[in-house]
């Protein structure tokens, strides 16, 4: 699960909405399409979840393939961007 | 108007205070009522034009024209990992107040750096202004913002709802 403003953000990319608090309930839509349906977000809640740890596994993977790559350790890199 | 430091250190029965000091009791008292609304859930907007703040908002009805009121409010914002300009306005009624002269005017600028570092971050943001609304109708007082490009939250930092936050608008009648 996430919250929906990373739902909306997924599956409406650019769109300008207002959000309060995480339910559809406090949800404004500022865009001229249609606004999105309850239904439809909350089924996205669990693709989008694994959509952003999937996104952030590959980041991580390619943050250890560039520190291989350069032949150091994070520690040191963390001691040369200080 | 003078406070009260001048005023006899105590009373008796039938003392009869000169103007003066009247009207330095009359300083003691220059806080005439206070309201205040606490948001202690999260919002989240990607408006690239002003929008209130649902729930950040607080109504006065001053008890003379003449009297000021004293605005404070205290909130917390946070980015996701592209937002940059972002913009805060403190409002009376629709009038934006305690705004710049100039370009983009706004109560509050914030500037992220379009990066995931800021994911993680709350900033804590305060406005504080002395307003002259020159009414004895009810005044309404808020806060609102914008984004240019990204989401901007209140109360949440950007990558989660973990640690949620309060915020608070708060005014006080002060006489003249």
């Amino acid at each position: 699960m996430t919250t929906l403003d990373r739902v909306l953000n997924s599956l409406y990319p650019g769109a300008e909405w207002s959000l309060d608090g995480d339910t559809y309930e406090g949800l404004i839509w500022h865009t001229d399409t249609p606004k999105p349906t309850e239904e439809e977000l909350e089924a996205a809640r669990e693709t989008v979840a694994a959509e952003i740890e999937a996104q952030q596994n590959a980041t991580e993977e390619l943050k250890a393939a560039i520190v291989a790559r350069l032949g150091l350790t994070v520690e040191e890199l963390k001691l040369i961007l200080e | 108007m003078a406070t009260p430091t001048n005023l006899p250190a105590s009373f008796t029965d039938g003392t009869a205070l000169p103007a003066a000091s009247l009207n330095n009791l009359r300083g003691a008292f220059r806080v005439l009522q206070v309201v205040q609304t606490v948001k202690n859930s999260t919002a989240s907007s990607t408006s690239a034009s002003q929008t209130d703040i649902s729930g950040m908002s607080v109504s006065i009805t001053p008890s003379s024209s003449s009297n000021k009121v004293l605005v404070t409010v205290n909130f917390n914002i946070a980015f996701d990992g592209t937002a940059d300009d972002t913009s805060y306005y403190l409002v009376r009624n629709s009038t934006n107040i305690s705004i710049g002269d100039f370009g983009d005017a706004c109560s509050l600028y914030l500037r992220g750096n379009s990066s995931a570092n800021q994911t993680l971050a709350m900033i804590p943001c305060s406005i504080t202004f002395l307003d002259s609304p020159a009414t004895t109708s009810a005044t309404t007082y808020k806060l609102a913002w914008k984004t240019r490009v990204g989401t901007i939250y209140l109360n949440r930092r950007g990558n989660d709802n973990n640690f949620v936050t309060a915020s608070s608008i708060t005014v006080q009648e002060i006489s003249a």
